[in-house]
């Protein structure tokens, strides 16, 4: 019986990912041959499934591009970023798709700055294990009754360093969490979270903004020159999700 | 121990309250400043307000907007005078110009000389009404572009403020009135578009009526500015941006009225054509005469070489001639 619910499982799993894989050669085949629609489909569905990745979204990004939607190519491109921040093609790519639309790169804090440095999961296991290492070389000794020792100590101070350095990173992090692309060219940002507010002034799709507060259908953005205003959910999108 | 409790509480909810108390004092500000009817201070103070998203300012901040909107739009249709005067007197000048029309139509058709330059001197006449009324309905539609802008906006104040505030039943009234006045500007707005049009369209075709005369006028009787002055207004619209920033700078007001006024008068007679006609063949530059050279009061010609010395005004450089535009026959 356990063999056999094993044998599911991997089966299960096998199956999710080549369904993954399939779909990603049939986006990137599309995109080869110029069916960009079906390139930006098919990645599309490859997010929704789970099988979310730096590549798909660079390519997702790319596809949107190519059917001429600057915002939400911008979106999968700053979300391939954030999972693979060494991927210069992708930040290439950003860099293309600012200039041209005259858009200016979001401005970040500096541990903002410092948490793309590594890629998110770095940091957190980064953190995890310094803080719980550091735990255990302090007090595995005194709990379990092993021999204690210098080196302990010293390795234990330095995890305990290394997860103060992270503690930033995590912060920028956090903060990160709130930056979000506008979807939609000409999206207007309103003074109030209502239908027939006046419009302060209007945002071009694949500008990068701060969600600052919600409420109902409408989000509070930041966006750079300190515009702030109230933008409908569905115009914008936030890069973490 | 509970003091340091409520120490930290009160460093905890500072904040907030100062954000409360920020944007109910520019809420305040922005009510006092509409009753002592200072409208742009008003709009501005309350946009701020409304800005703070403050859930309980906010929806008050866009019902005061609502007012100061609307109001801003009733003063700046202020400007614009009566209307029904202004259509009156738009549908007159529509009225000169078609009888010139006819009597430029059966003059070409084979009028004597003089018949055409009657018609043409007419013809000029009716356009320059023409023009003065088209400025002004222009105007009168720019005025009430403007207004109609607030009031809209208006409109989506108190509907904003009703969406946040459902309970505010004056919000939903107030925006029903100012949509009915909408309604009605925008009838009259259709109605001066519609003058404004069909003058446009008259001076058009009296435009090319008078260059067909003006061909028929031997050149002998015809000056060589000739070609250029009966297009005046569109030199106007033409003209340099140079050359308008200095207009500009100028008080023109004086000056420009007094020309119109000199050329409609005597353009429009058919005595003074018979005359003018007379002295074409002995005329050569008409602008050192006293009909035209010179201002009422003064007695220095303009254009002469006294007046660097005395007689000059600002708003004299409006008949230096150079830039005169209405010359006579």
């Amino acid at each position: 019986m356990r063999t056999f619910i094993a044998l599911l499982i991997l089966m299960i799993v096998r199956l999710h990912a080549e369904t993954g894989d399939a779909r990603f050669a049939k986006g990137a085949a599309a995109y080869t041959s110029g069916d960009f629609a079906e390139a930006v489909d098919q990645f599309r569905r490859l997010g929704e499934e789970g099988n979310v990745s730096a590549a798909a979204l660079h390519n997702l990004g790319n596809a949107e591009w190519k059917v001429s939607r600057p915002g939400h190519a911008v979106l999968a491109w700053e979300r391939a970023h954030a999972l693979d921040p060494f991927n210069v093609n992708t930040a290439a790519n950003l860099r293309f798709a600012r200039n041209k639309a005259h858009i200016e790169a979001p401005t970040q804090s500096w541990h903002e700055l410092y948490s793309t440095w590594l890629p998110t999961t770095a940091w957190l296991v980064a953190a995890s294990l310094a803080l719980w290492g550091g735990v255990i070389l302090l007090t595995g000794p005194r709990l379990l009754g092993w021999r204690r020792a210098d080196w302990h100590q010293g390795v234990a101070a330095l995890l305990l360093a290394l997860f103060l350095l992270t503690l930033p990173a995590l912060l920028g992090i956090s903060r990160r969490a709130q930056l979000g692309v506008v979807l939609e060219d000409e999206t207007p940002l309103r003074l109030t979270p209502t239908r027939e507010a006046e419009t302060l002034v209007k945002l071009t799709g694949g500008e990068v903004a701060r969600v600052e507060n919600e409420r109902g259908d409408y989000l509070y953005v930041r966006a750079d020159g300190d515009r702030a205003g109230w933008v409908l959910r569905k115009d914008f999108a936030r890069v973490w999700q | 121990m509970k003091n340091q409790l409520a120490a930290i509480a009160l460093l905890i909810a500072a904040p907030t309250f100062a954000a409360q108390r920020g944007a109910l004092d520019l809420y305040n500000e922005g009510v006092d400043a509409l009753r002592r009817g200072e409208l742009r201070d008003a709009e501005s103070t309350l946009r701020e307000a409304a800005q703070t998203n403050h859930p309980s300012v906010q929806p008050l901040a866009l019902y005061n907007l609502g007012h100061v909107r609307f109001r801003q739009g009733k003063e700046t249709l202020k400007g614009e005078g009566n209307r029904q005067q202004l259509l009156d007197s738009a549908e007159a000048a529509s009225a000169v110009a078609q009888e010139a029309i006819r009597s430029s139509q059966e003059a070409l058709k084979g009028g004597t000389l003089e018949e055409i330059i009657g018609a043409y001197m007419e013809a000029r006449g009716a356009r320059k009404q023409l023009r003065i009324s088209r400025d002004d309905t222009t105007r009168a539609m720019d005025l009430q572009g403007s207004a109609l802008w607030r009031w809209r906006r208006s409109v989506g104040d108190f509907h904003s403020a009703l969406e946040l505030d459902p309970s505010n039943k004056d919000a939903a009234f107030n925006a029903d009135v100012v949509e009915r006045h909408i309604k009605d500007l925008l009838k009259s707005l259709d109605k001066v578009k519609e003058e404004n049009e069909a003058l446009s369209e008259e001076r058009r075709k009296l435009g090319e009526l008078m260059k067909e005369m003006r061909g028929k006028i031997p050149k002998s009787m015809q000056r060589q500015s000739d070609d250029e002055e009966d297009d005046d207004d569109e030199e106007d619209e033409k003209q340099p941006e140079g050359q308008k920033e200095e207009e500009k700078q100028q008080p023109p007001k004086t000056g420009s009225k007094q020309e119109q006024r000199i050329g409609g008068e005597r353009e429009v007679s058919q005595d003074m054509a018979k005359l003018l006609k007379e002295m074409l063949k002995r005329r050569t530059m008409q602008l050192g005469d006293k009909e035209d050279g010179l201002r009422p009061g003064e007695t220095t010609k303009f254009g002469s070489k006294e007046d660097g010395t005395k007689g000059y005004r600002p708003g004299d450089e409006m008949r230096k001639p150079g830039q005169r535009k209405g010359r006579d026959w």
